[in-house]
């Protein structure tokens, strides 16, 4: 009856060092949480299984290779992952078991009669025990080491699984190979050779695994050196941009105040020309374009120059009578929008480009649409649109959403065979209706 | 029957203009009503509780001019026919602003103020004549659609503000939404229906009706409100 009670405790042991510390290692990636019936029955099931077996003898390949397979896909299907690395676990650590195990029977095989065959056969109290205790240090070692290299067990479960075979494969080799030499012909002589054996292999395995650390290290050492090197760069060039900002800014108000000097002063001419250097656009001769917003026609003037230059169709319909926001903040809208339209028009190649623009005033709301065809996909990073031009910013697109939004407004993107499409509807702030 | 407003601080003119379309309809042979006004505040002021198919403007007034005339217009309808009528050929171009359906020069008038009658009676004989029948106490009264600015609920009843005032029926919100079965219709709240056509503004989670309520929007529904109404119209042009 001891022997059971001794015997199961020894299962459990071996339960934990395989399928426990498997579940805690991986535990954050399970998909199950808790265990159902059927899973706990199936546990059962295997461990009354495996209490029988080691009943019926000490130790057993063949029931550990069994016992191997079962654990495996019962562990697969609990954490879904790999069944390599699954198994690979399983292999190796059943193997270790196996392998620890075996000195103690080696041990009570030299002192009782019988020899091992005799004692392996017929489990006995004194080799139970043994084998629990064995099992029992390595179980509070082994939980002891898990929970400081978790981490590392698991990156290298996860690449190096060819480690763990190799290292299972070897012990399961010098277990049987054990067994069967004891089998044949024992004396101390080769206990003590094969003991010496079982030191070299274990140090070997020892070197080896460290040797993998080492190296994982380095890699990770020399990543982490690019990594900032990296990093250094990207830095620099936010300085660089940074100071180009400022000059910019710094600049910024100058021009402001000239182009206010220019309008204060009425010379109109001067402050005219000086935008038009600025901005290297071309000289508008006349406006053409009458719509009832300025702003409005300026940008469908510029627009036509453009489409005529690039070859391509630009389609105009507008109603307006009052823009229900900051003129300035409805001109970068639609400057920003127009601008996109016409780059990507401009890059269809085998079809003519066209842009379609058609701005409604209806009630107090106004209403923004514009089409374009496009042959180059437009891309899209962290909910913004690259630009075509090179210049990698592509920030138009994001201004003038981010001005609709801050106007309460609602702009709506969609691009699909061939068609890029903008709609945006701004209604008035201030309520003005009267009845 | 059609309704033609007119207005000129002339009298010699608004007389003209009377007689022209006068003879016009009689001859066509169609109800018609006209209302003449000499300023802009009385016209306003019966623009409050009167419809009007055309309106026939002076665009030089002393008050107020034509176009400022047609930008109030614009409040109380979605797409007013304003035919203008002027003296200087320069306000034509700021007319189409204020979206003018005609621009007749005065000295011109006989001959183009019937072309224009002919080309606006098709439009408005083709104007949306759907409508919805509320049981009254009296009869049956018809609402036009395009008269509905809203629909309130109100626990087991439901009150329709239109054009003409309110009327009140006992159903259920949903069952005169299913019943309406028209794309302007739409919920912006549990308990109101809103015509989009008259819906003025968005803003701050509120919408501004052409009858000057304010109606609150559900939180969840805001944006999908706005997304319906910018649909709508895309799809109305």
């Amino acid at each position: 009856m001891l022997i059971v009670f001794l015997t199961c405790f020894e299962v459990i042991f071996q339960m934990i060092l395989s399928i426990g510390i498997y579940i805690y290692i991986y535990e954050d990636e399970c998909k199950r949480k808790e265990p159902n019936r059927l899973f706990l029955l199936v546990l059962i099931v295997i461990f009354i299984m495996e209490v029988y077996n080691n009943l019926l003898m000490l130790v057993s390949t063949d029931g550990m290779l069994f016992f191997t397979i079962l654990e495996s896909i019962w562990l697969l299907i609990w954490t879904k992952k790999r069944f390599s690395t699954v198994f690979i676990w399983n292999f190796f650590e059943n193997s270790t078991i196996f392998l620890m195990k075996m000195p103690a029977v080696i041990l009570q095989g030299i002192l009782s009669e019988g020899g091992l065959i005799a004692v392996n056969y017929r489990p006995n109290l004194c080799g139970v025990i043994i084998k629990v205790l064995t099992l029992f240090c390595v179980m509070l070692l082994t939980l002891y080491i898990v929970k400081r290299i978790k981490l590392i067990l698991k990156k290298i479960l996860n690449n190096g699984n060819i480690f763990f075979f190799s290292f299972g494969l070897i012990e399961y080799c010098l277990a049987v190979y054990l067994l069967r030499l004891v089998w044949i012909d024992f004396n101390s002589t080769i206990l003590l050779l094969n003991l010496f054996i079982i030191c070299c292999i274990v140090l070997c395995m020892i070197s080896i695994f460290i040797w993998i650390q080492f190296k994982n290290k380095e890699r990770q050492y020399e990543l982490n050196i690019l990594k900032e090197k990296m990093l250094q760069a990207n830095y620099v060039r936010i300085l660089e941009e940074q100071v180009r900002n400022k000059k910019i800014n710094h600049d910024y108000k100058f021009i402001l105040a000239y182009l206010y000097n220019c309008i204060e002063q009425k010379e109109y001419e001067k402050g005219m020309k000086f935008i038009q250097d600025k901005l290297e656009h071309h000289k508008l001769k006349q406006v053409e374009v009458w719509t009832g917003n300025e702003c409005v026609d300026y940008l469908i003037c510029d627009g036509e120059i453009r489409a005529k230059e690039r070859d391509i169709n630009f389609i105009v319909d507008v109603e307006i009578t009052e823009v229900p926001i900051a003129e300035y903040d409805f001109f970068v809208i639609l400057g920003n929008l127009l601008d996109n339209a016409f780059e990507a028009a401009s890059l269809c190649n085998n079809q003519k480009g066209y842009v379609k623009l058609t701005i409604k005033t209806i009630n107090n709301m106004l209403l923004l649409y514009i089409e374009n065809n496009y042959i180059v996909e437009p891309k899209k990073t962290k909910n913004r649109f690259l630009s075509m031009k090179g210049g990698g910013h592509g920030w138009g697109i994001i201004n003038a959403k981010e001005l609709v939004e801050q106007h309460d407004g609602i702009i709506k993107i969609d691009y699909k065979k061939g068609i890029f499409t903008v709609q945006i509807m701004i209604t008035e702030e201030e309520n003005d209706a009267e009845i | 029957m059609i309704s033609i407003a007119i207005m000129d601080d002339c009298e010699q003119d608004r007389e003209l203009f009377k007689y022209i379309t006068h003879c016009y309809f009689k001859n066509k042979k169609i109800e018609y009503e006209i209302s003449v006004y000499e300023n802009s505040s009385n016209l306003f002021m019966d623009l409050k509780d009167k419809y009007f198919d055309i309106f026939l403007l002076d665009v030089e007034m002393p008050e107020q001019s034509g176009l400022q005339v047609a930008k109030e217009i614009r409040k109380y309808y979605l797409e007013p026919f304003i035919i203008y009528v002027t003296n200087y050929v320069e306000f034509a171009i700021e007319a189409f602003e204020v979206n003018a359906f005609r621009y007749i020069p005065k000295i011109m008038i006989g001959d183009k103020l019937p072309q224009a009658y002919d080309a606006l009676l098709p439009k408005i004989e083709n104007m949306d004549q759907s409508s919805y029948i509320v049981g009254k106490e009296n009869g049956l009264e018809r609402i036009l659609y395009r008269d509905i600015f809203f629909i309130q609920k109100e626990g087991k009843y439901i009150t329709i503000y239109h054009r003409n005032g309110s009327s009140k029926e006992r159903k259920a919100l949903k069952d005169i939404y299913e019943e309406l079965n028209s794309d302007e219709f739409i919920y912006i709240d549990k308990s109101y229906i809103a015509n989009v056509k008259h819906i003025l503004s968005c803003h701050k989670g509120n919408v501004v009706m052409r009858n000057n309520m304010e109606l609150p929007v559900s939180r969840p529904r805001y944006n999908e409100v706005k997304e319906k109404i910018m649909a709508f119209w895309k799809e109305y042009y």
